[in-house]
């Protein structure tokens, strides 16, 4: 009798234990993923996405869309070389928050895939 | 000093730079607002009289800059380029000087005189910096006034300056210096357009640089010169050359220099005084901005103006229930019995007070949500619901017009979907856009809570409906998401405002002009729409028969009537979900606006009485009515809910949606199919439940 209840709560347990266990292990791998390939992709091509961006502080390059985006873009202070900090990154469909001249602008995802940041240099050259 | 001088004052600036607030603190509550021609953008002007001058203030729209790439722009450029003020006010906010002094180089290139009203400069100080007017002056070449525009400071200086000065044109504006190599572009352009008698009129350096930078409005005027092609060949080959030498687009170029100068101004105006800041929007930020805070706060704000709506103004709309109350019964003593009394007592009074009886609450909750919206908080809102939204296949920005209606107005929600860019956007929002419980709805919200649930719960029982429109309203833009309008929710980009204490006087203002919208709507269409349900309930008369008694002969009437035979005739589909042919003569009648749903209960019900100037009010008659129970209560709401959407609205998403029968029968058929379907699933459960 004593066994039989110790054992099943520890049933349960060890089966929470494992979804947690899985998900955490999810969430770590896409997190670290993620971080790999933005640092790697800033480290060998010098620039990267925008919308694989985490928070730190870069400068901006150029945004390719068309003319009437990349005017507004322009207009809010896009402009190539420009310091460009991100705030937040809700990831893949969701929208990301960067300071860019002193406010703050939100940008949806798709839109920051269009736009290549690169790390910003401490000697502040171009 | 010249006396009855009329001066002309067009107020320019970014979004969110506290313009309508000097706006409205320089004019009161003297303004008109209106359309400017062919667009959709709103023109506010306001009058004031200051010592002796008769000056007109023009609020224009905020922009970033004056390219013609948005309706807002394209408003602001014509004005200042073709109507010509006598001088503008660019108001700056300080805390953001150099995004917002990107305007100013653009604006000091038209040639008009020009002063700064260097605002929010008490927010300035606020984050431990100081801002030096006499520098700026120098540096900018125009007169810079520090402001507070919510508090009035500084705004008498610049009254004066407009005055006392009779001629602005003392006072040249800094023009930015775009480098020896687009000057020497410039300069082969100069004489191509001063051929052109119609391109000599514009302001010299403004069309130069608009030619080279591509601006389409700009480009359309060089197209109607004389000598277009000669013009046109020069800036093809002058973008080329610059393009080649400095490697990047002109546009960039461009941009870039107006920046510099702007950051020029801004780092040499500004100065760090103490250490000590205080970012009031950091701080808000961190919370109404938080990965997990974020929602929750979303949601206490939605419920603080629930509250705010409902509880303060609860006494307002009693008294007011109670004047209408007294209004009919007293006329009915006055006037003689007969149809004349009827149709005044019955249909107009009662039909106007039962409509206007809740304009105090739609005017508390005007209040409390533009307080939201001035203050910064909606733009946030927006982002903070935007990965919810798209996973409904709705836009970030299909919240304002969907929040609009909520308790508001379905007709300026629809007409919001404008800022919304893509079409696909737009048709899918303006579709749920009337799903949401709009003020028209409220009253019967309002009434059938009122019936059938104690005090205790009832705020809960209206969250709680608010839930299921909102949940509606995403399950048919998912649903219309993957069925008819295929595709990927557009894409966007937008600023989040620094928050401010918005002014008592703005908020009023913005109150009263949404909430007149409203009386207005009531004022026409409503009361037209009483007196016609009113004539169909009384007529054709019932012939009176002396064995009943009044109340019999009373009922008999409702079913002689038209509406009543119609009623009877659409009963059978009403049945499965739990309705008399009263409420289907309602629902029919609602067709007209919602409102009217709760004025044809009250004409069915105070017919029905046995003596109509007993003032009980019509939830405790509907609450006594075993006709009524409170599953049928709520069915009824739910198919209130979802519906065909009254007509104004029907009307506008026709004109909006580009006058397309194919959406407005989707619309009106989808909504009442869906409303029927949904209600009948509802009420059957709900029968099998027992409850």
């Amino acid at each position: 009798m004593e066994e039989s209840k110790s054992t099943k709560p520890s049933a349960v347990k060890s089966f929470f234990k494992r979804i947690y266990e899985y998900w955490r292990k999810r969430l770590i791998r896409s997190r670290f993923k993620k971080y790999k390939s933005f640092n790697k992709c800033i480290e060998f091509n010098g620039m990267a996405k925008l919308s694989d961006a985490i928070g730190g502080t870069y400068r901006f390059i150029a945004a390719h869309c068309d003319e009437k985006l990349g005017r507004r873009l322009l207009e809010m202070g896009f402009v190539p070389g420009e310091d460009i900090s991100i705030l937040t990154n809700t990831g893949r469909k969701g929208s990301i928050m960067v300071k860019i001249k002193g406010s703050k602008i939100v940008l949806s995802n798709k839109i920051a895939e269009n736009i290549l940041i690169k790390r910003k240099e401490r000697n502040g050259a171009k | 000093m010249v006396q009855n001088r009329k001066i002309i004052v067009a107020l320019a600036g970014n979004p969110n730079c506290g313009k309508s607030t000097i706006f409205n603190t320089l004019t009161g509550a003297n303004q008109r607002v209106g359309n400017y021609p062919g667009v959709t953008v709103e023109k506010k002007e306001g009058f004031r009289e200051y010592k002796g001058c008769d000056i007109t203030f023009v609020d224009l729209p905020g922009t970033y800059s004056l390219s013609a790439y948005s309706e807002d722009e394209v408003v602001a450029g014509d004005f200042l380029l073709n109507e010509k003020p006598d001088i503008v006010i660019h108001v700056v906010d300080a805390s953001n000087m150099e995004r917002n002094l990107y305007l100013f180089t653009q604006l000091a290139e038209l040639d008009i005189p020009l002063i700064v009203a260097l605002n929010m400069i008490d927010i300035l100080q606020a984050q431990g910096k100081s801002a030096d007017e006499k520098v700026m002056s120098d540096l900018l070449g125009v007169p810079v006034f520090a402001t507070v525009g919510n508090k009035k400071i500084g705004l008498e200086k610049i009254l004066d300056y407009i005055v006392e000065n009779e001629d602005f044109s003392r006072h040249k504006a800094k023009r930015t210096d775009y480098g020896s190599d687009i000057k020497a572009e410039t300069d082969e352009l100069e004489p191509l357009i001063s051929k052109d008698e119609a391109l000599k009129e514009l302001p010299k350096n403004w069309l130069l640089i608009k030619l080279l930078d591509n601006d389409p409005l700009a480009l359309k005027l060089a197209a109607d010169a004389d000598n277009s092609s000669e013009i046109l060949a020069q800036i093809e080959k002058s973008r080329n050359h610059l393009k080649e030498h400095f490697g990047d687009k002109v546009e960039i170029i461009i941009t870039g220099r107006r920046y510099g100068f702007a950051n020029a101004v801004a780092k040499t105006v500004l100065k760090d005084v103490s250490g000590k800041k205080t970012d009031i929007t950091e701080i808000i930020d961190s919370f109404a901005l938080n990965k997990y805070l974020g929602i929750p706060v979303f949601a206490a704000v939605m419920y603080i103006i629930f509250k705010f709506t409902f509880s303060l103004s609860g006494p307002v709309v009693h008294l007011f229930g109670l004047f209408f109350e007294k209004l009919g019964g007293f006329t009915g003593n006055l006037l003689p019995d007969g149809p004349v009394k009827s149709l005044i007592v019955d249909g107009i009074i009662g039909g106007v007070g039962g409509v206007l009886s809740f304009f105090p609450l739609i005017l508390f909750m005007f209040f409390a949500i533009a307080f939201f919206e001035d203050s910064g908080y909606m733009a946030r809102a927006a982002f903070v619901m935007d990965k919810i939204m798209s996973r409904f296949g709705l836009h970030g920005k299909s919240f304002l017009p969907l929040m609009i209606s909520t308790n508001g107005c379905a007709v300026p929600g629809i007409l919001a979907t404008r800022t919304l860019d893509s079409k696909r956007d737009r048709l899918i929002t303006m579709f749920v856009t009337p799903f949401m419980i709009c003020g028209a709805k409220l009253p019967v919200f309002a009434l059938i809570i009122g019936a059938f649930f104690s005090a205790k719960y009832q705020t809960g029982v209206m969250f709680s409906m608010y839930i299921l429109s909102v949940v509606i309203a995403l399950g048919a833009a998912k649903l219309l998401s993957k069925t008819v309008l295929r595709g990927e929710p557009a894409h966007f980009v937008m600023e989040l405002p620094p928050y401010h204490l918005p002014t008592l006087k703005g908020l009023l203002l913005k109150m009263w002009e949404r909430g007149w919208l409203y009386v207005k709507k009531a004022g026409t269409i409503i009361v037209l729409a009483s007196i016609i349900i009113w004539a169909m309930f009384s007529y054709p008369k019932a012939p009176a028969n002396e064995n009943f008694t009044e109340a019999e002969n009373a009922s008999i009437q409702i079913q002689y009537s038209v509406a009543g035979r119609i009623g009877s005739f659409i009963e059978p589909l009403f049945k499965p979900i739990g309705m008399d042919g009263n409420r289907a003569v309602a629902l029919v009648a609602g067709f007209a606006a919602k409102e009217i749903v709760v004025s044809t209960l009250g004409t069915i019900y105070s017919l029905g009485e046995v003596n109509p100037e007993d003032s009980q009010p019509l939830r405790e008659k509907i609450a006594a009515d075993p006709d009524w129970s409170p599953l049928k209560g709520i069915v009824f709401l739910i198919f209130c809910l979802i519906y065909i959407p009254c007509i104004a609205s029907v009307v506008v998403f026709f004109k909006e949606s580009g006058s397309s029968i194919k959406w407005l029968t989707l619309l009106v058929a989808g909504t009442t199919g869906f409303a029927w379907i949904v209600s009948f699933i509802v009420f059957q459960i709900g029968t099998l439940l027992g409850l």
